[in-house]
């Protein structure tokens, strides 16, 4: 039985990494197209720093993904705090579309997203992606934020009260040290999706604000290069200490 | 008894159309120790949240210490609260929970310091202000909760069930703390609880709430010998109660029937012939006499169905003829083996004449 056990969790995990695992490793490989083994290397990873286009593309990423988490993180804090110190007509229901913007697929999000900015006569470009990008966002960080709040004994926000504290201080004292992991998770969350956003990014940016998913789309279609193999193994590897990161953030203090 | 602290006058509050207090008057003493008693959802909490400032009233006047205090936000109060989920700052030390309000109100390190220690020895927690709550037992955050409240140096102490989650042997302990820190601090300590020995226990005064309505109020004795009426007869301790029909009266003393037996009973509230009453009994009053003692007094007449023995008491369920139970209490005294009874054995029941209590039987 503990050997059907583990032998069926090692498929699945079979399932989920091979392809990653084939990406790494060729990354490391010197042959230039075959699908055969020529000695390890480096080389693809000097050429990708070489690439001035690709380097540009991830600069753009970076900054819009830096850029609309922050402004979704401190959006969305604010609303999963509203969500949960007031009470309102309507909060349930309200509650309930912000899941719906999250589930909502991204060529929905995208296609609505241009429709409003043509109308707007915004120009499409770093502003456009960034509206985007906070856009769907949002919904995660107030998700994440609401969930850990929420756990809270409301008698504890009564208690600071008690004791003297304001709005602010409770705010500052209370609430803010108590949610600090979630916001930081909140964060890194949108943080990453930002970062590989492929659809809706398609839509809403201009030829002149290249972001590096849509680059690399663009030269996968000519045949995928090593260098992207490089790439794509240093953008894992950057998610995997990210969620790292999120899981001990969100477990610390729950105990 | 010192002047008035907090008066609640005339005070309402609902939540979705709900009456919780209906339109209650009450004087609270500075310096005592008061309890607000009453079944689960009478208003016992909203009566402090109104108190702590953390609830507004809809009608009414809350005034503390002199001063009409309705608007007055919690902040502001000279009043802490230990709340019955202790409300602990789970962020913090022991140490950083206590000194919050001192420090929210920018006093000196050195002497938040002093006062923390201080609280924490009063507390009977020395040396712990560095650990986490996380790492404390439900007695030690429940003396956290307390030190965190009368640091502050209140005027008044709110308590809103502070013992329910605490174990039968820790709850007796607590008690008694309580009352000496009363003592030591003589600041006026208002005290939430359903459980009636906890409230009769502790406390000056009694206020027995139900339906966001006060049945009484007055000192334990007097709660728990004069109930005013039914409702806090059957709330506070255990009680017999026979219905009755009185058949004459003196005006002081008046001729009953109770299971068909007449009997002679004090007249205290000016009962008239021909009504309805209800007389109560605790079971330490009533008096068993056996049957084959050829009983000399009025009484009724049953059978022991069962002897409970507790160590210093004995405890007698008894069916009477009219198949109506009762419980009665005996305590043992020079000859022991007296209160010991045979299953089944044959006794009357009576009791020490003005020692009832006669509510009239709405
Ligand atoms: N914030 C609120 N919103 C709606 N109803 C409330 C609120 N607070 C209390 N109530 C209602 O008011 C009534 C009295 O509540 P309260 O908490 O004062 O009772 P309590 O006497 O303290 O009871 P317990 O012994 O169970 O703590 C209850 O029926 C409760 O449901
Ligand atoms: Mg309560």
């Amino acid at each position: 039985m503990a050997l059907l056990k583990r032998s069926y969790l090692t498929l699945v995990y079979l399932f989920l990494y091979i392809p990653i695992l084939v990406l790494i490793v060729y990354s490391f490989n010197a042959a230039k197209y075959a699908t055969v083994w020529k000695g390890a290397t480096l080389k693809w990873y000097a050429k990708l720093f070489e690439n001035e286009m690709l380097m540009d593309a991830m600069v753009n990423s970076i900054t819009v993904a830096v850029t609309s988490s922050i402004v979704a993180t401190a959006i969305g804090t604010l609303g999963a705090l509203a969500f949960y110190r007031y009470r309102f007509t309507g909060r349930k229901p309200l509650y309930a579309m912000v899941y719906t913007t999250m589930m909502s697929p991204d060529i929905v999000m995208g296609i609505s997203l241009v429709c409003l900015f043509v109308i707007l006569g915004l120009k499409l470009g770093f502003i456009t992606l960034l509206l985007a990008h906070v856009t769907f966002c949002l919904p995660f960080v107030i998700v994440t934020v609401y969930a850990r709040i929420s756990g809270f004994d409301p008698a504890v926000i009564d208690a600071a009260k008690d004791l003297g504290a304001g709005e602010f201080q409770i705010f500052r004292h209370i609430i803010l040290p108590m949610t600090a992991p979630a916001v930081a998770a909140g964060w890194l969350l949108s943080f990453t999706l930002s970062l590989d956003d492929v659809i809706v990014s398609f839509f809403v940016t201009g030829p002149e604000f290249e972001i590096l998913p849509l680059k690399i789309y663009s030269m996968v279609r000519l045949g995928v290069k090593p260098e992207v193999n490089a790439l794509c193994t240093l953008m894992f590897i950057f998610t995997l200490l990210s969620v790292i990161a999120a899981h001990y953030l969100v477990k610390e203090k729950t105990k | 008894m010192g002047k008035q602290i907090v008066s609640f006058k005339g005070v309402t509050k609902g939540f979705d159309n709900q009456t919780v207090v209906d339109n209650i008057s009450l004087d609270i003493y500075g310096g005592e120790f008061l309890t607000l008693l009453g079944p689960s959802g009478c208003g016992k909490t909203t009566m402090l949240r109104m108190i702590a400032g953390l609830e507004s009233c809809d009608e009414g006047q809350v005034i503390i210490n002199g001063v009409v205090s309705n608007d007055i936000p919690a902040a502001e109060r000279d009043v802490n609260t230990v709340f019955q989920s202790y409300a602990l700052f789970p962020h913090m030390t022991v140490l950083q929970n206590i000194a919050f309000g001192l420090s929210l109100k920018g006093r000196p390190e050195a002497e938040i310091l002093e006062k923390v220690e201080e609280a924490l020895a009063m507390v009977k927690l020395a040396g712990f202000g560095e650990r986490r709550i996380q790492r404390l037992s439900g007695g030690q955050q429940q003396r956290v909760a307390i030190a965190r409240a009368i640091v502050n140096e209140p005027l008044i102490l709110l308590l809103d069930e502070p013992l329910s989650a605490l174990d039968h042997k820790l709850r007796k302990e607590m008690r008694l703390e309580l009352r000496q820190l009363h003592r030591k601090l003589g600041i006026t300590f208002i005290f939430v609880t359903h459980d009636q020995e906890e409230a009769l226990t502790m406390s000056d005064r009694i206020v027995v709430m139900n339906n966001g309505k006060i049945e009484q109020t007055g000192e334990p004795k007097e709660i728990y010998e004069e109930p005013a009426n039914l409702f806090v007869a059957d709330f506070i301790g255990e009680s017999n109660f026979f219905d009755g029909r009185v058949t004459g009266t003196d005006g002081h003393w008046m001729d009953i029937l109770v299971e068909d037996v007449a009997m002679t009973v004090r007249n205290r509230r000016g009962f008239f012939v021909n009504q309805d009453i209800r007389v109560l009994l605790r079971p330490e009053d009533m008096v068993i006499q056996r049957a084959s003692d050829d009983c000399d007094q009025p009484h009724l007449k049953g059978r022991v169905e069962e002897l409970i023995y507790k160590g210093n008491t004995v405890d007698l369920v008894i069916r009477l003829n009219s198949g109506k139970r009762i419980a009665t209490t005996e305590f043992f005294n020079e000859d022991a083996e007296e209160i010991f009874y045979a299953q089944n054995e044959a006794v009357c029941i009576s009791w020490i004449q003005g020692w009832e209590v006669v509510l009239p039987n709405e």
